[in-house]
Formats: C-alpha cells, structure tokens, sequence
C-alpha cells in the first residue's frame, strides 16, 4: 500500500432508476457515502485493496459489475467507520465492480489503467538468421517485459507455408510452457516426433519443415505483458528452409582469433555453424593453464554465428583453453555427443566423439 | 531371470514395508517438520494429493516442490455430484476478473475429503488456490499455511554452482505425482532438449536425499534419445509398480519403478501410440467390473482408456532390448466420447472428475460414474 490514489479514479456510475431506491436505503439503514469516499490503494501498480466508510460493518460484498455469479473472494475488515476490502487478487484494470448489500449494488467503481506501464516489445528471435535447417530444432522469443501467464502462447502466433500457401502448425503444443523464470524468454519447440524420422507422427504428418519451402511466422499484436498490456506492433519472422543438419557441433572447425598478450582485446571463436542463442552463452567457458576459469564477459555476434570473450583482466603470457560443455546444441538439437536423430544402424552416421576442448596460447 | 529375483523380492519387501508405514503413519509425524508462514510459491504447475489432506505443489518458476497441509483431512465416502457450467466465468467472477485472465493450470481431488482443488493462474502471474465445497469456491490462502519444501536446484547440477552468477538450469515442472512415501517429479529443460526425473522422499528431510535421473528411452527401432515426460502415472501390473510415461514424441513408454536408481539411464518400452499432434494431459487409473482401467486426456484427442490386462501382455518384452519396429500401434484403447477434457482426476472409487471444453465453447466442471467410462 505504497502509494495511493484518491478521488481520480472513480468512476460514478449509478443508474438513475436506482437513485430513488439509493434514497430510501439511506434513510433506512445504511448512511451511504458518495463514491468519491471510495479509495483505491496501490501496490507495484496494482488495485491490492479499496477503502470506503460507512456505518455500517456487515453485509457488504463486491462483484464484477453485471455479474450474477459468487462475490469475489477477499477479505473484509471494518473498523471505526471505515471498511477495506483486499480481494485475493488485485483488480483488474479497466474493470468495473460494484458493492452489494443485501444483493443491492450500492456504488460502483472502475480500475484505471495505470500510466506507469508500458507496451512490450518483441526484441529478439533466435534463430537470428531466415535460413534455418529442415531439422530447426526450437526457437527463442526474447520480451521487453513478463509476458502474461493466462492464455496459451500458440494463440499469439501463426506461421504460413508461403510456398504451399496454406496455414502451417510446425510447434509442438505445450501444456507446460518453456519460459524462463523472469518470464521474458519463450521457447518453443518444432514437433519433435515430427522431426524424428519414422516416429508415427513423422510418418502421418511429415516434418514440421519442408525443404526448399518459406515460411512466415506473424506474432500478433494481442499478446500481453503481465500487467494487460500489448505489444506495440505485430511481428513477422521469415524462415527460409534449407536441408537437415546432420553433422554435431565439432569445436575442432572452429576458428580462435588469438588477442595479444597484456591486452583487454576479445578472443574471437568463429563457429562452422550458427548455434543455439541461449545454450552457447551457458556453455563455453575459458580457463588458464591451471584449469582456473578466467573472468570475463561473452558476447554473442552475427546471428550466432561468431562469440566474443572479453577478459575482466588483461590477457597474460602462457597456455589457455575454452571448455565446451557437450550439452551445447546447434538449431537442430545436436549436440557435441549425439545427434538429435539418430539411426543407430547406420554406421555412415556421425557417431564419433567429439573433442570438447580448444587449446590456444597467448604470445607476444 | 535370475536377475529379477533379488529386485522383485526386494520391491515386495519394500511393499510390505510401504503398506505398514502408511497405514502407522499420522498426520503429525507427516508435518511433524512443517512450518506456518508463507511458502512463497511462485506459480503452481502441478498438483498432487499425498496422504492425510497433505497437497504436493510443483513451482516451475522456483524451482520448488511444496507440501501444504490443507487441514481438509476428513474422511468422506464419496463426492459431490458435480455439474457446473460455465466453470471459468465461475472462478474468474469469484477472482473479480473475466474468463480471458485467467487458466486452471491444475486440478487434483482430495482423495480423502473428495475435495476438489483447482491452481488458477492470473494475467499477470499470481497464483490462486482454489477448493470447491459445496458448490461454491473457497480460497486456500498462500501466505499463511502450514508447509515444507524442498527445492529441485539442490540437485547437482553444473549450472547451479556456476560461480559467475549466470542463470540456472531451468526445469519447468511437467508433473508431478505422490506415490508410496515419495514424490515423482518429472521437468522440462527450456534450453537443451533434455528432461529429468526425481524421485523425493516425503516427509522432506534436511539432507535432501533425493535422486535424479535422466531417462532415456528406445524406441521405433533403435532411435535413441533423451526425450523429455510431459505426462505420468505408476500403474502396478501383476503385483509390480511400472513408471507408465508420455513423452514430447513418443506416446506412452513404461519403465519398471524397481530399476530407477539414482543417476541410472534406463530403457523403456513403448506400449501405445497416438498419432501426431496430440499430447496425453492427465492419467488416472479406476477399477470397473473387477478389471483395472486407465485413463488418458489428451489435447486433440478424446479420452482414451486402456485395459490394465492389454498393458500387462506387454511384459514378456519389457525387459529385452528393443531391437524391432514392432509398435506401430502398441496396446489396443478406447476412445471414449469426451473430446477435449483439459483437466482430470478420480473423484471417487467410482467416479471421475474432469474439466471440458464442449462443443459449444462452454467450460464445464463435471463428476461422471467410472460405469459409464
């Protein structure tokens, strides 16, 4: 109850045909106050608690306005005059809710939307790049804000098979969605058991992608942040569909642009392949001689396809490394130690193990 | 055979011993380590009736399994007879909001009070619980409960002793369900395509002896993979506990409970298929007539029920290597005619609850006899 609000956002709404009966019920029983008496108390932006006084303390309840159903559930407390209501949740904005008593709405009141806020953007979409493989993997939706918790986020986003002309689902729906826990990352997965050759839904519905096809996948303008509200503009992601990406993520093809001794300047490691956005940056480290890890910063470049380490110290004479952690994945799933699919009979198949270790030297 | 000896002698063992401790068991010694306050649950993923009214809360944004003692401990035969319409305008009214700003993310019946729990989800990420009694809805307050909890990150894990203060491995909590004196935990990674699979003690202990597995299944003729659980149940065939698993890509897998060990991969069996683009939601197992059932919900298929005798014919190749594509359609089911059933869970020994959507459009909360399922 951080900051409050008085008067402002009231809005009076009482039916003339009610006003006779408002009279009555004043001089009856309940000395009601105009709704300019009602406060609507504020935490974080948020409607947690509405204030009003009467004289009376019993038999007040609060619905949505024009609502038959139960009061809403919350907890009133009435003392020397003044009576608060803190509903279990905040009130929505832009909602109207009325006081009964005796199943007689005696005020009503409406939320405003809080200025404070604002629209959220979309400001990322891994993969960066429009040419993808037909085995993509998952993809990333990266939020100015926490997006809302309610609806599904598959009702936001559409994609088109531009090349057929025809609407496409190439995500697998969720129950449980992938976001991460500030809830401005999405994840979403291709159809695996679409993408797995031979699993029954790869053989009724076919992969998710098809080679040689475009794409367009539309986030509408709908979706919301968790305070209600939307995104400033739709958004469009072209997908240019290539071939499968058969081939694990291999360090050893990687090419290491090496700084020079006491310089601050950033180890470069250009990829033969652009990799998983967030798993790259989870997963690569760089140690010393001694095993020791060195502190610095990454950064991620050209779509993903080259990373950048900036040591916090400047670079000393001797032997380094840059660990790899086998987990990495590249767009379609492989990772250091196996591909996403696998054929285990088919010995032509990458199997071999992949070193997960790049040694490099710092020189004068 | 000689192997299956000792670990089926040992299962029955811990069976007997299981039996006897759950029926000693009271409900102090079960919170004997509980606290009051606020739990702090950031959002409510999964739900999961334990013994003596005991609720088991998964929180994917925590990283967190709750146990609240809801105090709704009285035994009661049967349950309500139960036919709400419009059941989301229902909660939404009593949450002082419109159907659009809300989602029941769960639901899950006390099996002793046959009490019906809903965890709603608002626009803006608050967490509400919600019992129905009587037909009408009650909150089970948050902030003030008794509880215990153990966190899922104490496993070990990489990212969690990541010194540089990146973000942890984030496992979103894909179910979650109380079976004998422990807690089955399945989770989603948002990053790598991977899942876990955790098998807590209850009551928690401060040592946190949990284990942790990855499953790995094969199937479809040798594909091999880590394929994450999106849904489970245990289901026990001729007097063993078998994990029975729905996966992201492949349909239903069981898993022998005897060989789960801790940081063990083992290998499951498919047993049924699906078809494509359809995810199973909610599993639940009842008896009819004699015979064993289980059920499935799924997102664009009807309920699907399946015989626990057709499941138990597939034990003589549980245990071998999968070398053939020889399950194209796997065990036989039933699709009964309850299309888009979001939410489900035994009400009764002879009832079912569950949460559809109908063809209207209209949400409904409804209890119907397992006589006619």
């Amino acid at each position: 109850m951080d900051v409050i609000y008085p008067y402002s956002i009231i809005n009076k709404k009482i039916k003339l045909s009610l006003v006779f009966f408002c009279v009555a019920l004043f001089f009856n029983c309940v000395k009601k106050k105009s709704s300019e008496d009602i406060h609507v108390n504020y935490n974080n932006g948020k409607v947690v608690s509405v204030e009003y006084e009467t004289e009376e303390s019993s038999g007040y309840t609060f619905h949505l306005k024009q609502n038959d159903q139960s009061p809403i559930l919350g907890n009133l407390t009435c003392e020397k005059g003044t009576c608060t209501f803190i509903p279990i949740v905040a009130f929505t904005a832009g909602q109207t809710y009325e006081i009964r008593k005796n199943k007689k709405t005696i005020e009503s009141f409406t939320i405003d939307h809080s200025s404070k806020q604002k629209n959220p953007e979309l400001i990322a979409i891994y993969p960066s790049m429009d040419t993808v493989p037909q085995n993509l993997l998952k993809m990333y939706f990266v939020f100015s804000h926490p997006m809302q918790h309610s609806k599904s986020a598959l009702d936001f986003i559409s994609v088109f098979d531009n090349t057929a002309q025809k609407e496409s689902d190439i995500f697998l729906e969720m129950e449980t969605e992938l976001w991460n826990k500030e809830r401005t990352r999405l994840t979403l997965w291709l159809d695996p058991g679409r993408i797995k050759t031979d699993l029954i839904p790869n053989q009724e519905k076919g992969p998710p992608l098809l080679q040689k096809h475009c794409y367009t996948i539309s986030i509408d303008s709908l979706w919301t942040s968790e305070q209600g509200y939307p995104l400033t503009r739709k958004y469009v992601k072209m997908l240019n569909v290539v071939g499968k990406d058969l081939q694990r993520p291999n360090p050893k093809l990687w090419e290491v642009n090496i700084p020079k001794e006491n310089t601050q300047n950033p180890l470069e490691i250009r990829f033969n392949e652009p990799m998983d956005a967030v798993l790259i940056l989870e997963t690569i480290q760089v140690k010393n001689r001694e095993g020791e890890l060195i502190e610095g910063t990454f950064s991620l470049l050209e779509n993903e396809l080259k990373i950048e380490f900036k040591p916090e110290e400047k670079w000393i004479l001797g032997n380094y490394s840059v660990h790899v952690n086998p987990v990495l994945e590249d767009l379609a799933g492989n990772n250091l130690e196996r591909l996403f699919d696998t054929d285990l009979s088919d010995n032509s198949m990458d199997t071999k193990s992949t070193e997960n270790i790049l040694n490099f030297s710092i020189e004068h | 055979m000689k192997k299956f000896i000792l670990p089926t002698l040992l299962l029955v063992l811990s069976l007997y011993g299981l039996s006897s401790w759950t029926t000693n068991e009271t409900s102090e010694d079960l919170t004997a380590n509980f606290i009051y306050g606020d739990p702090e649950i950031g959002s409510i993923n999964a739900l999961s009736f334990g013994p003596e009214g005991i609720l088991f809360v998964g929180d994917s944004e925590n990283a967190m399994v709750y146990a609240l003692d809801t105090k709704d401990s009285s035994e009661k035969g049967n349950g309500d007879e139960i036919n709400i319409r419009k059941f989301d305008q229902m909660i939404a009214a009593s949450l002082g909001t419109t159907e659009d700003k809300i989602r029941i993310s769960d639901m899950a019946v006390n099996p002793k009070s046959k009490t019906p729990y809903f965890a709603v989800s608002m626009e803006d990420g608050t967490t509400v619980l919600l019992r129905l009694k009587d037909e009408a809805l009650e909150n089970v307050s948050l902030k003030g409960i008794s509880y215990s909890k153990i966190s899922l990150n104490d496993a070990i894990d990489a990212d969690a002793k990541d010194k540089r203060g990146r973000p942890q491995r984030m496992w979103a909590i894909a179910d979650l369900k109380f079976h004998g004196d422990r807690i089955l935990v399945s989770g989603l990674s948002n990053k790598e395509f991977a899942s876990t699979f955790r098998s807590i003690p209850f009551p928690f202990t401060d040592s946190q002896d949990q284990t942790s597995l990855e499953i790995w299944h094969a199937a479809h003729g040798q594909y091999e993979t880590h394929a994450p659980i999106k849904t489970f149940d245990v289901v026990s065939l001729n007097n063993q506990d078998y994990l029975m698993a729905s996966y992201t890509c492949t349909p239903l897998v069981l898993f022998p409970m005897a060989e789960l060990e801790n940081g063990k991969h083992i290998k499951g069996r498919t047993v049924a298929e699906l078809g494509a683009g359809n995810s199973p939601l909610d599993m639940i197992s009842y008896k009819k007539e004699g015979k064993k059932y289980f059920l499935m919900s799924n997102t664009n298929r009807p309920v699907m029920r399946l015989d626990y005798e057709d499941i138990a014919d597939f034990k003589e190749t549980l245990t071998k290597p999968v070398t053939e594509f020889a399950v194209a359609t796997g065990v036989p089911y039933d699709n009964l005619p309850f299309p888009y059933v979001q939410q489900m869970d035994n009400l009764d020994d002879s009832n079912v609850l569950y949460i559809q959507r109908t063809g209207s459009g209209e949400l409904i909360l409804r209890s119907r006899s397992t006589k006619w399922m």
